[in-house]
């Protein structure tokens, strides 16, 4: 049992500097690995759609015709199991907080196609219209053959 | 015979850090009963798991608490691979062991904090806190958030703490040590504090076990009871006993939660110093299917963790009993007979976590 | 090293009759009520009801299965006050008829807005149904009384 305890501690406090930073004026600096937002690469994205299926909260849609990657950050939980399922691992985890605003806004990206992949994605749907057409033509031959029967 | 009236407390109360509703009979100024009702934050976390799969359900119950997060993504954890026969690496289970004991810290600074509120002491409060933020920037530094971790999955761990962070962990916690001996003396020598908890919600230790409390609760009341003595992830080969007070009052369970940070700051420098090198996971292939209870010591106390799975992705049923639900029984008794202005303390005492109690 | 104490879980499935009787013979034992909690599977109830020993550390676990979703079931909060808190939640999220419980909040423990959130629909159903012929049983003869039921169901569904 004691009384002024305290004292030694608060009059240390007198003379120390603030334990607090003095922010805004002083930036934050975020360890390294700090779990703030998602960033993607988006023209590694291959659209799967992986992270979508798979997130938590479901934040994150992805639109495969277009090729577009849209995440609400004031959804996000930051658990990062998006950039853990991502088959190409053009998700990020980086450090930086989402700002609070006034109203929800989200965050969109759309992959731009190379010359590259254009023909490549011309090319597969040539080969789709093909297999359609060769799949009518087969139809359209069985039900002659059937009506003849 | 005075005249009885009853006194709604809460939720909305200076003194709570959650809310918790309680309708005080109060005959003068004492107490005579106390009926709790919660029920304010109820989630229905629980019901997620026909939406989600269990590996998403790890981040899900996670996040059922700010405070008691990596207890409960353990809890889960630890279910999911006992019932998938899953052997997590031994550097995984130390890993795991050096974060809950820094979670624990984090929480009984808080908790030292609240209770500096409680009876008044502002100052006591930033000072506790300001030991807390030490601890915070050990678990940023290492694992990327400050509360909420992220850092488990069925199977192991997903970060490593190399060399330099763990030199890091180990200076803040000689400072952290330092520190919390200063504080310390207020918080037990102190004439003023002293009047505030000696005495005050006197649980006997008889009662304690046949309300079932749990964690420092039931240590404060003389139970020896603490589930890291079953030795799950590494503390089996940690060398601790469980931390007991006699008196049962509210002094006591401050003295509990203060001797428990120095015994975590032991366990962590142990852990360190045990901790082999090795993988961090074992791939978990395939789907659960069976039913288990696991139980694990949170700072709060013993919380269980129970899951039925099917063999499907998605679970059957997952409960979750936080220690806050059984030591509610134990806050009814204490309010029993004290004080008006004590309620706001003994509250307190029990280091109430309603969000996880609601789910 | 510390000693490590951990003889692992137990678990008893008994039939609804022994529930109090078991219940009374942990308490005896002096076990501690550890917790309850209520799943539906298969279109039963499983009742748990875990009670562990403060020294030896052990964990039993009473499993009990109730077919009948309408079966009124004993209450163990008179032999165990605590368990008051999970008996109200049991039957708050899935419907359980757990009768007499000691302190009892009448479904207003979580405040819902959702009668028995945590049952499926097709549970759901099956309560209602289960509920609905209890209730007949119960009154018998009289037709007017019947159709009473009938009309309560009907409201509920359209909840």
């Amino acid at each position: 049992m004691g009384i002024m305890r305290f004292a030694p501690t608060m009059l240390r406090q007198l003379f120390e500097k603030p334990v607090t930073k003095n922010y805004p004026a002083e930036p934050i600096n975020y360890p390294e690995g700090s779990r703030g937002h998602i960033d993607i690469d988006i023209q590694q994205c291959i659209s799967c759609g992986a992270c979508m299926i798979n997130c938590p909260p479901g934040a994150i849609t992805v639109d495969r015709k277009n090729k577009t990657w849209t995440i609400n950050r004031f959804d996000c939980v930051q658990c990062g199991y998006c950039t853990r399922v991502c088959p190409k691992k053009c998700l990020y985890l980086n450090p930086g907080y989402q700002t609070p605003g006034p109203e929800k806004v989200t965050y969109s990206q759309t992959h731009i196609m190379t010359e590259a992949e254009k023909q490549k994605a011309a090319e597969m749907e040539a080969r789709k219209q093909a297999a359609i057409k060769a799949a009518q033509a087969k139809k359209a031959a069985a039900a002659a053959a059937e009506k003849k029967d | 015979m005075a005249k009885r009236s009853v006194v709604p407390f809460g939720p909305q109360h200076p003194v709570l850090p959650e809310p918790i509703h309680l309708d005080l009979v109060i005959e003068d100024e004492k107490v005579v009963e106390a009926i709790p009702n919660i029920g304010f934050i109820h989630r229905g976390l629980e019901g997620l798991t026909d939406k989600k799969d269990f590996k998403q359900m790890t981040y899900v119950i996670e996040r059922t608490c700010g405070i008691c997060s990596f207890g409960h993504g353990l809890g889960y954890v630890e279910t999911i691979e006992h019932i998938m026969n899953a052997e997590v690496p031994d550097r995984a289970k130390y890993l795991r062991t050096i974060w809950a004991e820094l979670a624990r810290m984090h929480s009984h600074l808080l908790w030292l904090g609240l209770i500096a509120d409680a009876f008044g002491f502002e100052s006591l409060f930033y000072q506790a806190w300001r030991i807390r933020e030490r601890v915070l920037d050990c678990l940023e530094l290492t694992t990327g958030g400050r509360l909420i971790f992220s850092v488990l999955e069925p199977g192991g761990v997903l970060r490593d703490i190399n060399s330099d962070q763990e030199k890091e962990i180990l200076t803040q916690l000689a400072s952290v040590k330092e520190e919390l001996r200063a504080v310390e003396k207020t918080f037990l020598l102190d004439y003023s504090v002293q009047t505030r908890l000696k005495g005050v919600g006197v649980i006997t230790k008889e009662k304690a076990h046949d309300l079932g409390c749990c964690g420092p609760v039931a240590r404060a009341s003389g139970l020896s009871y603490d589930m890291r003595k079953l030795g799950y992830e590494a503390y089996g080969n940690l060398d601790f006993e469980p931390i007991i007070s006699k008196e049962g009052d509210s002094y006591s369970r401050c003295q509990v939660r203060i001797q428990e940070i120095y015994q975590s700051i032991d366990l962590i420098r142990q852990a360190f110093a045990k901790m082999p090198e090795g993988d961090l996971a074992v791939p978990v292939k395939g789907n659960p299917n069976g039913e288990y209870f696991t139980r694990i010591e949170q700072p709060r106390g013993e919380a269980i963790y129970y899951v039925k799975a099917n063999g499907t992705k998605k679970l059957d049923r997952f409960r979750l009993r936080t220690p806050t639900f059984s030591n509610l029984a134990g806050l009814c008794e204490m309010l029993k007979d004290c004080e008006y202005s004590d309620v706001g303390i003994l509250c307190v005492t029990i280091d109430p976590c309603i969000s996880c109690t609601e789910r | 090293m510390s000693e490590v104490i951990n003889p692992g879980n137990t678990m008893e499935t008994i039939p609804l009759e022994d529930l109090l009787e078991e219940v009374m013979k942990r308490k005896h034992q002096g076990m501690r009520f550890d917790q309850a909690c209520a799943a539906f599977v298969d279109g039963k109830f499983e009742l748990s009801y875990s009670f562990s020993d403060d020294d030896a550390y052990s964990f039993d676990t009473l499993r009990v299965v109730v077919d009948d979703l309408a079966r009124q079931i004993p209450s163990v909060s008179v032999i165990y006050p605590c368990a008051s808190f999970y008996e109200n939640e049991m039957r708050e999220l899935f419907g359980c008829q757990i009768e007499m419980i000691g302190f009892d909040y009448k479904e207003k423990l979580y405040r819902l807005n959702v009668e028995t959130p945590m049952l499926p629909e097709a549970g759901k159903a099956a309560l209602k149904e289960a509920l609905a012929a209890a209730t007949e049983k119960s009154v018998p003869g009289s037709t007017v009384d019947a159709a009473d039921v009938e009309v309560e169901t009907d409201e509920g569904g359209a909840q």
